[in-house]
């Protein structure tokens, strides 16, 4: 499902970051959105996922004006560079997404224990998520994000405190991700990684 | 049963009187209050006065127009001091807390004048006054409580709700817990209230009740009644305030609108 923004600007009070930008990210693409510190990247990122209002424009799938936001949430999902965790247990996190009312499909706790593996994480998924290190508290976002099943994931800076090893394993993961047909917008400030993933750029606040 | 007995203005001056001595007491210990204490004398008495003066001209009256003025004039106050309390604030948030103390107290203390106590006609000064004063000064905490409770979520802890909307939630699904909560904080003085009442003080109402010559039993009476009217009062205006915010934080497009909160 291609992605399209049409004449979308993006603002914060007083300024305007992203102005009339028109853009489509296709499936098995990875877009990586450039620019220096401040220059709308997140705010851009966010405004992709719905989560914020475009100054103008809008952001449609293929079939038109997105008219069931959460249901576009969940197909397309922000995860955000400050990895938010909620009381309880790994689990109990990666459920979270499970458990809103229209939610269509169920929590598949073997998927979850692969996913999670996958990325280096060794933690029985009983333990508190409350003590995880910033760095696999990123990893559990992105699992709880692959675990929807999206079309498309918007990533804000996903591995700016993993060590080396870690690295690898996301973007290995994410490679999986966008060659079974998914699409990535990426932030990131690391100019290797933006590299070995980006497939287009786009440069904001130039 | 007797009245209450007379007091003159004489018996003010010794009241008056006594107050000096706190203010020396202030003095002697450089408590620096007596500035303070003389300002607050001056403004319970000219305040009350003033009160006094226009109620005893309404009472004497006794036409609906000017108990509805009197009235009117109460909820515009407290519906400014439910807002002006929280340390928080949304535009819009003034006008959603007059209309949520309006309908709240208003509607409770109708059915308490009319159903419950059977004034006639229902709009007496004597019984519609002083028990709208009480819903709306009680109302008027939990409002402010639970509009503080909810906008320091929206306000410090937004990534959790945009989480959950990031998730697939739906506005709702993502606001309720957050709302639930201020509920719950809106709720909290009058349930305490309503455990201790009477064992650790007692009620102002009650208290103004048997000074004025009324039996305990009756005084004890109106007490509860009035004590489940301000409950009832007070639980439609703490759910109608944190679902104004609800509203007005949130937009159809499932989004959180944290810009709107402003520090005051």
């Amino acid at each position: 499902m291609t992605l399209r923004a049409r004449g979308l600007s993006v603002a914060v009070p007083g300024r305007v970051l992203v102005d009339g930008l028109d853009l489509a990210v296709a499936p098995g693409t990875v877009l990586s959105v450039e620019g220096p510190s401040g220059s709308g990247k997140t705010s851009l990122l966010r405004v992709f996922a719905l989560l914020d209002p475009p100054a103008a424009g809008a952001v449609e799938t293929e079939a038109g004006p997105v008219d069931d936001v959460p249901a576009f949430r969940r197909r397309h999902v922000y995860v955000p560079q400050r990895p938010v965790v909620c009381p309880g247990s790994v689990e109990d996190n990666l459920r979270r997404a499970f458990g809103f009312g229209r939610s269509p499909d169920a929590y598949e706790a073997d998927r979850a224990r692969t996913e999670w593996r996958g990325l280096g994480l060794e933690h029985d998924l009983a333990v508190d998520a409350e003590h995880l290190s910033q760095g696999e508290r990123q990893r559990l976002a992105l699992v709880r994000a692959l675990l929807l099943r999206p079309a498309a994931l918007f990533l804000d800076e996903p591995t700016s405190a993993l060590d080396e090893d870690a690295v690898v394993r996301v973007e290995t993961r994410l490679r999986a991700f966008v060659d079974a047909g998914g699409a990535v917008v990426l932030v990131s400030h690391d100019p290797g990684q933006r590299e070995r993933l980006a497939t287009a750029r786009l440069e904001v606040g130039a | 049963m007797n009245g209450a007995i007379a007091l003159t203005n004489l018996d003010l001056v010794w009241a008056a009187a006594l107050i000096v001595l706190a203010g020396v007491t202030s003095l002697a210990l450089r408590l620096d209050l007596e500035r303070q204490l003389l300002i607050a004398s001056v403004r319970t008495v000219v305040q009350l006065l003033l009160v006094g003066f226009v109620l005893e001209q309404v009472f004497a009256l006794e036409r609906a127009w000017a108990v509805g003025a009197v009235c009117a004039v109460m909820v515009a106050l407290a519906g400014r001091a439910a807002v002006t309390r929280s340390t928080r604030t949304y535009p819009g948030a003034a006008w959603a807390g007059t209309v949520t103390l309006a309908l709240a107290a208003g509607v409770t203390v109708v059915i308490g004048v009319a159903g419950i106590v059977g004034a006639e006609p229902w709009w007496r000064a004597q019984y519609l006054i002083p028990m709208l004063g009480m819903l709306l000064g009680n109302s008027l905490t939990g409002i402010s409580l639970c509009l503080d409770s909810f906008l320091e979520v929206v306000a410090e802890r937004s990534e959790r709700i945009e989480l959950d909307l990031s998730l697939g939630a739906t506005r709702w699904e993502a606001a309720r817990e957050p709302l639930q909560d201020a509920v719950r904080r809106g709720m909290i003085p009058i349930l305490n209230t309503m455990t201790v009442v009477g064992l650790v003080s007692l009620p102002g109402m009650m208290t103004g009740q048997i000074l004025g010559g009324a039996s305990p039993l009756l005084a004890v009476r109106y007490q509860i009644v009035i004590m489940f009217l301000i409950a009832v009062s007070t639980t439609l205006g703490v759910v109608g305030t944190a679902l104004l915010a609800y509203r007005a934080l949130f937009n159809p497009a499932h989004q959180l609108l944290r810009r709107r909160v402003r520090r005051r």
